[in-house]
């Protein structure tokens, strides 16, 4: 019971990263509500495909690099694999560069002093815990973002609007804000779904040692964490909507997501909005960097696992160290994280499709899965997901050129 | 399948166009950076009340006031590219507005203690935000 109370709270406290931080608080304040049914398709997407993918890892212990190789064949997977890992990257990169924003923001010292330290509390922390304990201490101490949560009820927003916000809508005048809208749209369902995401839920399963017995489990988590993960989100949205929208203020920076949460409980909001954003996108990078691994191990039947030692799994371990020091290198070159996160988000919904097709396929699979094969129900949901998810895949680049990455 | 993989990597040849800055600056150039002016402004205003108030530390406080100037500083490069004729006299005022704002924001860094500097710097920041927000209304 323990384990299922902690593994919920532990996906509650990850399910928010640097891209959903952006695009909600941003999306709130552009627009007010009017984005929280994207939040909700985006939530039910990733609980479907999470549940998915873990139902995979229980039943025939198989990750989905694994499958996605099986699936799609050796070239096509190769091309998947390395597009996921680009993306994995340059998401990495960004969640490196604002851990260091957040001990600026903290501590005042300087940038690239920051990342060094952001490098070094990485690797360490990746080194040093056992898998279980690089989950829960990110995911646990990620709940300090719930001030979030707390800073939109005592906001006291219109909550009819927020609720018919829960509907798709769209009352601006201008073709090019519509536009601006479906580009907001497209980052939140996207950042929602990132591949990385279902990479490492899958392998943390197999890392766990699920069976089918921990089939109600996976279910729990994925239903009733990414739930509250979703919530949370919403908040975000409430929050920018409240604060920034009357104010006439677009956030652009990491430290902007903070004052919110300073409006609604001054001093004590601002440290533990801070200290929420420091777990929650710290274990975002670890998720990134050890999805890369992951990945690659898998992908070519390489021995890989957080939980054995080092020296027996020497590429996995040698390519999460990569993943974090290239991510801290391209951090470094001074790029806003804020920016290199809209393009991560953006190429990883072009990606997308690759990666929840063959889960997809592996999961409604009976000669596979046997009586764990998804039931029809599932099988109809992941389809209506998987046009959605192509349809946001083709749609992302044109509108990120056609409104200037959100600028209008 | 392959169709989708096809359509994907043409988006994706796409992408250099989309971060291709322009040199010249147009008439929707110009009113979005001033919305980001505006916005930025607004932001100075709120986050200099909040200092007032002591709600954020000062540490906080600098670093953001720092990271502001940097992006009002991009926004001003980009404020000066060639513009045509009949868009000048806007972007002259534009560019007056954000050296106002600019020199506010190097003071304040230095006096984030000083109640009535906050204060000041506060109503200055507010009203460069409003008549950013009714220049880029106008034609």
């Amino acid at each position: 019971m323990m384990d299922l109370v902690l593994g919920i709270m532990t996906s509650l406290g990850g399910f928010v990263d640097i891209g959903e931080l952006v695009f909600t608080v941003a999306g709130g304040a552009k627009f007010g509500f009017a984005l929280l049914w994207v939040v909700l398709l985006g939530t039910i997407g990733i609980i479907l495909f999470s549940e998915m993918s873990g139902r995979i890892a229980a039943v025939t212990h198989k990750p989905v690099f694994e499958i996605i190789r099986q699936r799609l064949g050796f070239r096509a997977g190769l091309g998947v694999l390395i597009a996921s890992n680009l993306v994995n990257l340059i998401t990495c990169a960004a969640e490196i560069g604002g851990i260091a924003i957040v001990l600026q923001l903290l501590f005042g010292l300087e940038y690239r002093l920051m990342l060094l330290a952001s490098l070094g509390l990485l690797l360490s922390g990746l080194y040093f815990l056992k898998f279980r304990w690089l989950e829960r201490v990110f995911g646990l101490l990620g709940l300090f973002l719930l001030v979030y949560a707390w800073a939109a009820v005592k906001l006291d927003p219109d909550w009819a609007a927020v609720g018919r916000g829960l509907l798709p809508q769209w009352s601006g005048d201008e073709s090019k804000d519509a536009l601006t809208y479906g580009y907001y749209a497209v980052g939140l369902f996207s950042s929602i779904l990132m591949p990385y995401e279902v990479y490492f839920y899958s392998s943390g399963g197999i890392e766990d040692g699920w069976t089918v017995k921990d089939i109600p489990e996976n279910i729990l988590n994925a239903g009733i964490g990414f739930t509250l993960g979703g919530l949370l989100s919403m908040a975000l949205i409430v929050v920018g909507a409240q604060v920034f929208q009357p104010a006439g203020i677009e956030p652009k920076l990491l430290s902007t997501a903070v004052l919110p949460a300073v409006a609604a409980f001054g001093l004590k909001g601002l440290l533990l909005a801070l200290l929420g954003i420091f777990f929650a996108i710290g274990g975002a990078a670890v998720e990134t960097a050890l999805a890369g691994a992951y990945d690659i191990a898998q992908f070519f039947h390489l021995p890989w696992g957080k939980s054995r030692p080092p020296g027996q799994v020497p590429v996995f371990t040698g390519s999460w160290m990569g993943m974090v020091v290239l991510g801290c290198a391209i951090a470094m070159s001074g790029i806003n994280p804020i920016t290199i996160v809209e393009y991560s988000v953006i190429f990883a919904v072009v990606v997308l499709p690759f990666t929840y097709y063959p889960i997809l396929q592996a999961a409604r699979d009976k000669k596979l899965m046997g009586s764990h094969a998804n039931n029809p129900i599932i099988t109809v949901l992941g389809w209506i997901y998987f046009v959605l998810i192509s349809i946001a895949g083709l749609s992302a680049v044109p509108l990120m050129i056609m409104t200037h990455m959100g600028d209008g | 399948m392959r169709l989708v993989a096809f359509l994907a990597c043409l988006l994706l040849g796409l992408f250099p166009y989309a971060v291709a800055a322009s040199d010249r600056l147009d008439a929707d150039d110009l009113a979005r950076i001033i919305r980001e002016l505006a916005s930025f402004s607004a932001e100075t205003s709120m986050l200099l009340g909040q200092l007032e108030q002591r709600a954020v530390t000062r540490t906080y406080a600098e670093i953001h006031l720092e990271k502001l100037k940097e992006e009002i500083g991009d926004a001003r490069h980009e404020l000066e590219a060639p513009a045509p004729d009949r868009l000048r006299p806007k972007q002259a005022k534009t560019i007056e507005l954000v050296q106002a704002l600019d020199a506010d924001l190097t003071m304040m860094k230095s006096r984030v203690q000083d109640a009535a500097a906050l204060q000041q710097g506060r109503e200055r920041a507010a009203q460069i935000s409003r008549t950013l927000a009714a220049l880029e209304k106008t034609s």
